[in-house]
Order: C-alpha cells, then structure tokens, then sequence
C-alpha cells in the first residue's frame, strides 16, 4: 500500500471517532436510523436465535445436571445440619432462660453445666454434667433445674461431675411439706416416685401438697422444689406416716443445670430464697 | 484481482455481516461469542490480498459500530489498526498453516480487544476497564482462534472452490 492510500484511510479509519467527539448526535442518529430499519429483521433473527440457543442452552443444562444436582444436594445437607444445629441452639438458650430466677435469686454459687451422659444402671440413677473442681464443684454440691431439685454431686473431678438423682436407691434429702410444714426424708427408691418417710401420725399432709427441701443437713439449701404428693398413707410400723412424691423434674428430659456450689468459707446454705 | 469472482465475495461479505449483526449470539457460549469480523479480516489478510485488509477492516468496523453501543468509532479504528499489523506481519508466516491461522487470530484478537479498551479508556474516562478485563479478553479471543480454525477452512472452500486457485499473494 503506498503511504498517500495508507494516510487516507487511517484519515478514514479516524474519522468517525474524531466525529462522535465532536458532533455527540451524529452517532446516536445513524444508530437509531440502523436500529430502526433493521428492527423487523432483528425481532425475526432475535426469535430464531433464542430457539436455537435454546438447544444449546438446554443441552449445556442437561450436560451440568448432575453436577449441579450433586452441588445442590450437598448444600440442602449442610443446610439442614446448621437449621438443626440452630433448632438445638435455640431449645438450649429457651431452657437457660427458664433457669434465670434462679439465677437472680442466687447468684454467687449457680454453675450453669450440661448433661453428658445418663447412667443406664437399674439401680443407680446418675448423670455425669461437664463441670468440675475448675468450676469449683465439689462434693455434695447441689444440683438443680427451673422446675426443682435433681439430685446431688457424688464425685468432683477436674471438668466433670457425677451426680446422684433423687430417684437413686441411697439418695435421702430432708423435706418439708409446704402447706402443714411437716418434715419428713425423702428417700428414692428406683421408681419414678418418691418415698417421703417419717412423717409424724399427726400431721396434716395431704395429697396435691407440695414438698420443698427443709434445709436440714447442709447439703441442700431450703425451700427448693422437689415434687407433689401424690398418696399418703400409714408406714408398716404404725408410727409414722408416709408419702408417695411425684418430682417436678423429669430426669430423663434434663439437658442443663444448675450447681449451687458453696461459697468459699460459707459452710451450709443459709437460705435458698 | 482476487482469484475468485466479485459476485462470490460479495455473498460472502453480505452472509458474514448478516450472521454477525442478526445472528451472532447462536455461537454465544458462556457469554463468550467468537469475532467473526476479526476473522475475515485475517483470512482476508492471509488468503486473499494483504494490502486491502486495512480497507476491509474499516468498512467491518464502521458495520459493528452503527450497530454497537459503545464508542462510535473505537471499533473502527481497532480494527484497522489490527488490519495493518496483520498485512504487515502476514509475510513472514505460514499462511497455509491453520493452526497459524488460529494463533494469529488469538494474537489479533487480544490486540483488538485491549486497542478497543485503550480508544475508550483515553475518549470516555467515565468508563473504567475492570478488573476481568484480561481474563475476558483471553477467553474471548481463545473462542476467536478455536472458531476460526474451522470456519476459515469453510471460508476457503466457499470463496476456492478449487484449491489451486489460491495464490497467497505477497
């Protein structure tokens, strides 16, 4: 190409840039001038491009099916793990917030610790919780829920505990009833209820009562709930009278509890409210 | 002048530019759609006279333009300046050599594209070039050179249909 020919068409080649610059419109008017007189043309071409695209695209889609759906599958699963996850968070944080009067009423001593395993013994009723002597659990600390007391630790290790139900065969705890105030020990004996013993001939206990810990004994503090009474009747003895207790607590269902472990230097409880 | 009638290249030309305009997304592959006009301009380049390819590319550049959004112009100017480095660079290569045809066609294709970004980027600053930019272009002109392997032996086959017409002009 010789250069006089070369220079004239990069003139040409520049020209419309130089143009657009300079005159904005001009432009914008071929192009609407174009738009306008191949628009028939457009729409048809547009219509059969998108169905032969179509093909491809349902094809390609077909080609990545499975992988998307294997992709997919794997996110639902991970999906429905953390909503789980959430769902157990949630009943979690719904069981501490139960537990906050407790929390308010005594607030130096309460452990907040979970359940870790259940023991599957028919003749002893425990359950080991995560926290131990670090947490400043010891022996004989009590253990309690929002709905009443659970039981007591048995053996204190660093980080975990095992603590004893009220439904074990050598657990006694001192109550009373809280309408008569009659005192009696409340013993387990492997069942579901509870046997309140020693109870005078003349008191006033009835069925419906409800039995709160007396105090007595140094372990538990007073007036924690226990359970209500269900039948009362007279000991073979003849002289006293006893007490079949339903606890308020359901120790199968219990995930989170409450330590009152002892202050230091304090030797018993004082009071429980 | 060509080696081929002037009735053939003009059906050639007006089928090319109307599958680009009107047709052209149907080779859309993830976005990514082959330059067909680049393509001629090398085969132009290559197979029928080097030295009108700079003409030829003015007048591809002009069609995409008024059917463009962009800069008016910028394609115009991208294209022939792409034309004049490969008339220029179109000697010293195998021409017969497809996958040379290819490569070159990637080559130009990159030109071409970063020529056209660097036209917008100097005459529309409000335009910044992003950061897939490079990337895109790559991909973009890879899908150029696959395609045009295969079409270019159509295209000769369309415009020679004996083979010994071909002179490769210098």
């Amino acid at each position: 190409m010789r250069p006089k020919v070369f220079i004239l068409f990069a003139i040409l080649a520049v020209m419309p840039l130089v143009l657009s610059s300079v005159a904005t419109p001009f432009p914008e008017t071929m192009r609407s001038f174009s738009t306008q007189t191949f628009k028939p043309v457009f729409q048809t071409s547009d219509f059969f491009s998108d169905h032969i695209t179509g093909i491809f695209t349902k094809g390609r889609d077909l080609f990545f099916a499975y992988k998307q759906n294997q992709e997919l599958r794997q996110r639902i699963a991970s999906l429905e793990t953390e909503v789980n996850q959430l769902r157990e968070e949630r009943k979690q944080i719904a069981g501490i917030e139960k537990l906050l009067p407790f929390l308010r009423k005594n607030p130096r001593t309460i452990t907040l610790a979970h359940i870790i395993f259940r023991g599957m013994s028919f003749w002893e009723h425990n359950m080991v919780i995560d926290k131990g002597k670090k947490q400043n659990i010891q022996k004989n600390v009590a253990i309690v829920t929002h709905q009443g007391l659970v039981g007591r630790v048995i053996m204190a290790s660093s980080s975990a505990s095992q603590v004893m139900l009220l439904t074990d065969y050598s657990s006694k705890v001192s109550v009373i009833d809280q309408e008569s105030r009659d005192i009696g020990l409340l013993c387990g004996d492997g069942r579901k209820l509870l046997r309140m013993t020693y109870v005078d001939l003349a008191s006033t206990i009835k069925v419906g009562d409800t039995v709160v810990t007396s105090g007595m004994g140094g372990i538990y503090p007073k007036g924690i709930p226990v359970g209500k009474i269900e039948t009362v009747g007279t000991d073979k003895d003849g002289l006293h009278l006893f007490a079949l207790v339903r606890p308020f607590v359901n120790f199968s269902k219990v995930e989170e509890v409450l330590c009152l472990a002892r202050a230091s230097g304090e030797s018993d409880y004082s009071s429980w409210s | 002048m060509f080696g081929t009638s002037i009735r053939r290249i003009g059906l050639f030309f007006l089928v090319i530019v109307f599958f680009e305009i009107f047709f052209g997304r149907i080779l859309e592959i993830f976005g990514f759609r082959p330059d067909l006009f680049l393509i001629v301009i090398v085969f132009w380049a290559f197979v029928i006279n080097r030295h009108t390819a700079p003409q030829i590319a003015i007048v591809l550049g002009l069609i995409r333009d008024f059917f463009a959004t962009g800069f008016f112009g910028a394609e115009t100017l991208s294209y022939f300046l792409c034309a004049v480095f490969i008339s220029v660079v179109s000697l010293k290569l195998n021409r017969q050599n497809y996958w040379m045809r290819g490569f070159t066609c990637f080559i130009f294709s990159l030109l071409h594209f970063w020529l056209y970004a660097l036209i917008i980027f100097i005459m529309d600053e409000a335009k910044p070039i992003s950061r897939d930019f490079w990337w895109v272009s790559i991909y973009h002109s890879f899908y150029t050179a696959v395609i045009a392997t295969w079409i270019m032996r159509f295209f000769e086959r369309w415009l020679y249909p004996r083979q010994s017409h071909i002179s490769f002009n210098t």
